[in-house]
């Protein structure tokens, strides 16, 4: 209103001419009838009107903006009252402070890594495209590079499509310190199917790709890798580096963005096919992007990838009768994972934040309460109940902009602090920063936390004036006990996210993981060619290490149980129609030992299960069990079922281990000899005497014994292995709990506030009580019960949310029941426990009241 | 509140007004008669009063004012507060004059 007042000040300042001359004349008229000739008239008008000028200026000024006026009056005003209550103003920034740091801090890193976009061109076309074998269990997985050809050719609703295979290993050597990397190899028009151009040079071309030699003589290097091993050197192209032995030239570095499949790629290789290598169609090791055409939208590439599955199955009904063909976002493929935890994090902090914005609200409430005489004289001067309001509004605004400001900070340290210790595994972890929508979601966050905070007293300004310090108080219960529940609340998800990382921490591998070192190493093929002379290689390796001092057993495996990597298929027992879904292993025979796996029946492998000798397995138990029952495996005969391939003599059975978490358990395992069935990339597991850690020198030295241009990577001891597997978990129940605790403290800070202003309230009575015969201890249950009663109120209702909210954990319990009554139990008797201490000091001084000074006080 | 008052009976313009509240308080209030168009202004704004130009009694053309119902039931809630205020201090002085 004021606005349109500000933009027809001239026409009514014209207006009031014309009324002032009006009322002039009339005055006028009026002297002349009283008898007075026209100049005394004129005189005695203008006099009595008062000074003309100055009533239209200052009708001018007001229709200015001085609304703007007043609120820079306002805020100047709140400016100054904090700085004279800076105890209250350091309270109310903290609190504020800290509740916009913690959901600053979430909801950065949920935004930049499930809502950003991802930095390709045009970012929402791009869709992962895979394979759902629903038979063999698995509800989405990779897709298969025999598919990929055909989807290739019979596609109508992609621009492009590219298939790339997420694990290569790149041992670099003949530049300083050898070093293994990981890379990736793709066909070649993953890059134009991203539509991201390389920072330097180019990129291989799908002749390139096609050819097997150039195929295996070029490489493009990431920007990371190109800074960190070469010096960010401009001549790096066209030079040639040794990749396994082999010299590569390097065609060009890709800018620091493009982290294709993720942040550890270092390298992009084309992916070549071998002519026949295809032909089993079951190789389903493979991620598949492609570009959504102009005007095709999901659902329509979807149903048109369905049409073409169903030509596959009818084309190749052996291998593709129940694959069926998803096609979904990339960004959502990326970040499935973790998007669960990230929003139980994000509602976790909401509510935080909501009881941060309770608890400041209360605390200005309780100002406000002893600030009624003030108000009073305001409103007798003629202040509106709006004005009032919009005065507690400007006087929370200095407060909110360095709340705002702070949090924001904290942030900011926070990111830099916590980012690095989360697991790298997390998608898209390079990409979090306080982007610009976080910094706008933080201020609009601080701007509706200040406009909420004051609506407390503002609301309460009528009550506040007619009841004095006595108002309020309804509100201030209100507010109270909606802070405890969302405490509860808090605290309940935290409890039972610990109690579940804790049934999830003691859960048995199947495996002894103290005392054994692991590491893994990539086997150059070019250098020590055939399977032959890979597998001497290994058994010297082997052979070497074991002579390490101190070091009780040596085993080797293609993958290391809980190290994240997967190699499974079905393997098919004589006589039984079905196959089996296993996880497929190599090992040598000190393997079991090393890790602590026990042998069950049979015997392990042994030297002479080599090459040239007959074949020979080991089972799991789980598989013996699912496959023979009660009756004797041994002696009974399995297979991978591919052309080629013979069938092997079970001779042993071992204990169940998990491989892909401890919380998952989809596959048991079988082991083949390494000579027998040999694999390049390898994991070494190692059982010493003493730490492992302390063994790692002596290991690596022993290797680099046998080959000193071996890379090793990721050495870490086993129980390190089961700690990272644990890490994610670990982090939501760690943040969760401070998330209780902050919000446990802020809620006892609260409750004591209210408790002690009740009881200041009432010192009159209680001095009555006192005086006609009350105990002190009377009084203090007294107050007890009424900190208690909020407390209670707060408590049933924060159970009952909790109690609908823990639903949605769902998946992230592992063996606890989202209505686990110990936690809620637990949860409520240590709010009480807190509630009571908050209450007892002032319990405490009401008990001990002087009844004469209470009766005899403020009346 | 003086000029909610002045007005409730009938529309009148600024001169009548200032007049109407010199005669009313029996001359107690004197005030500058320019002041009063702030007040009158303000009441406008906070749509307490309606403006319209008119003629006047003696042909003159004058800009009157009127109660609006919102007005109305301000100037209720106005007097019963202040009316609660007055006594309120008497109470506080009551005793004390005895």
């Amino acid at each position: 209103m004021s606005w349109m007042r500000f933009f027809s000040r001239q026409r009514r300042d014209e207006d009031l001419v014309r009324e002032i001359e009006s009322y002039l004349a009339h005055e006028i008229d009026e002297n002349v009838a009283r008898g007075m000739n026209l100049d005394d008239a004129c005189r005695t008008a203008a006099r009595k009107l008062g000074n003309a000028t100055a009533v239209r200026e200052e009708l001018y000024e007001r229709n200015s903006l001085n609304f703007l006026e007043s609120l820079y009056q306002d805020i100047v005003h709140g400016l100054g009252q904090l700085a004279r209550n800076p105890s209250f103003a350091c309270t109310g920034i903290l609190i504020l402070a800290l509740a916009i740091a913690a959901t600053t801090f979430i909801f950065s890193i949920a935004y930049s890594v499930l809502l950003r976009d991802l930095p390709y061109d045009e970012p929402a076309r791009l869709v992962s495209v895979g394979t759902s074998l629903r038979e063999a269990g698995f509800q989405r997985t990779y897709a298969g590079a025999a598919d990929y050809f055909d989807w290739r050719k019979q596609q109508q609703v992609f621009d492009d499509i590219a298939l790339t295979r997420p694990v290569a290993n790149y041992n670099l050597t003949g530049t300083g310190e050898p070093e293994r990397l990981q890379g990736a190899r793709t066909t070649a028009s993953l890059f134009s199917t991203l539509r991201t151009p390389p920072l330097l040079g180019r990129v291989f071309t799908e002749e390139e790709q096609l050819d097997p030699g150039k195929a295996s003589s070029v490489a493009v290097l990431s920007y990371g890798l190109w800074q960190r091993r070469f010096g960010a050197d401009a001549t790096i192209l066209g030079r040639k580096i040794l990749l396994n032995g082999t010299p590569h030239e390097v065609l060009g570095v890709m800018r620091p963005e493009f982290q294709y499949p993720a942040r550890e790629f270092e390298l992009w290789t084309p992916l070549y096919f071998p002519p026949r290598a295809l032909e089993g169609r079951s190789d389903y090791s493979y991620l598949c992007v492609a570009r959504l055409k102009a005007g095709v939208n999901l659902e329509q590439a979807q149903a048109h990838m369905m049409v073409v599955a169903g030509n596959l199955a009818r084309q190749y009904p052996r291998t593709n009768k129940n694959a069926n063909v998803f096609v979904a976002p990339m960004l959502n493929e990326m970040t499935g994972s973790i998007r669960g935890a990230l929003w139980l994090l994000l509602g976790a902090v909401g509510v935080l934040f909501l009881a941060g914005c309770l608890n400041l609200a209360n605390l200005l409430l309780a100002r406000a309460a002893t600030r009624s005489h003030e108000f009073s004289i305001r409103t007798s001067l003629g202040a509106t109940r709006t004005r009032l309001a919009r005065q507690f509004i400007a006087e929370t605004i200095p407060l909110a902009v360095a709340g705002a400001a702070v949090g924001i900070l904290f942030a900011h340290w926070l990111l830099r602090l916590l980012v690095p210790l989360l697991p790298a595994s997390l998608p898209r972890i390079g990409e979090i920063g306080l982007h610009g929508p976080v910094l706008a979601v933080a201020v609009l966050l601080s701007v509706g936390a200040a406009i909420f905070i004051a609506m407390a007293p503002a609301t309460q300004v009528r009550a506040n004036i007619e009841r004095g310090p006595a108002s309020s108080g309804r509100a201030r219960d209100l507010l109270i006990v909606t802070e405890i529940a969302c405490t509860v609340v808090l605290l309940v998800t935290a409890g039972l996210l610990m109690r579940s990382f804790a049934q999830l921490r003691s859960t048995d591998p199947g495996f002894q993981p103290r005392h054994v070192l692991s590491l893994h190493l990539a086997v150059s093929r070019s250098k020590y060619g055939e399977d032959l002379g890979v597998a001497r290689y290994l058994g010297q390796l082997i052979g070497r290490v074991q002579n390490v001092p101190g070091v009780e057993a040596v085993g080797i495996v293609n993958r290391l149980p809980l190290g994240g990597q997967v190699q499974a298929g079905e393997v098919r027992f004589e006589g039984r129609e079905n196959g089996v879904n296993t996880d497929w292993r190599s090992i040598n025979g000190g393997y079991f030992q090393a890790l602590g796996v026990p042998l069950l029946a049979g015997r392990t492998f042994r030297e002479t299960d080599s090459s040239g000798r007959p074949s020979v397995g080991i089972i799991d138990e789980r598989l013996a069990r699912e496959v023979f029952g009660r009756a004797d495996p041994l002696g009974k005969r399995f297979r991978i079922d591919f052309p080629g391939l013979p069938w092997v003599e079970v001779v042993g059975v071992v204990g169940h281990l998990r491989h892909e978490g401890l919380d998952r358990d989809p596959r048991p395992q079988v082991y083949w000899p390494y000579q027998q069935r040999t694999q390049d990339r390898m994991a070494m597991v190692v059982r010493t005497a003493g730490d492992p850690g302390s063994f790692a020198t002596a290991v690596r030295s022993a290797i680099r014994e046998v080959d000193p241009e071996q890379p090793l990577y990721e050495v870490l001891p086993m129980t390190g292995v089961l700690e990272r597997t644990l890490l994610a978990p670990r982090i939501n129940t760690l943040l969760l709990g401070a998330f209780a605790t902050l919000a446990l403290l802020l809620a006892s800070v609260g409750l004591y506030g209210v408790v002690s202003y009740l009881t200041t309230q009432r010192r009159r009575e209680f001095g009555i009580r006192l005086a006609i015969g009350a105990s002190g201890v009377g009084l203090l249950t007294l107050v007890l019960k009424q900190g208690l009663a909020r407390a209670a109120a707060g408590l049933a209702l924060g159970l009952a949310l909790s109690a609908a909210a823990s639903r949605a954990l769902g998946a992230m319990l592992h063996s606890t029941s989202p209505l686990d009554a110990a936690t809620y139990a637990g949860a409520a008797a240590l709010l009480l426990a807190v509630v009571l201490s908050a209450c007892l000091f002032p319990a405490c001084r009401a008990s001990r009241t002087d009844p004469v000074e209470a009766l005899r006080g403020d009346g | 509140m003086l000029v909610l008052r002045a007005l409730v009976l009938a529309p009148a313009h600024g001169h009548t007004i200032a007049h109407l509240i010199e005669r009313s308080s029996e001359d107690v209030l004197q005030v500058e008669h320019g002041s009063l168009y702030p007040a009158l202004h303000r009441l406008e704004d906070q749509g307490l009063v309606a403006s319209f130009w008119g003629t006047s009694e003696n042909n003159r053309k004058a800009k009157y004012y009127r109660v609006t119902p919102a007005g109305r039931r301000h100037l209720i809630e106005e007097r019963s507060r202040w009316e609660g205020l007055v006594q309120a201090v008497t109470r506080v002085l009551g005793p004390a004059m005895e």
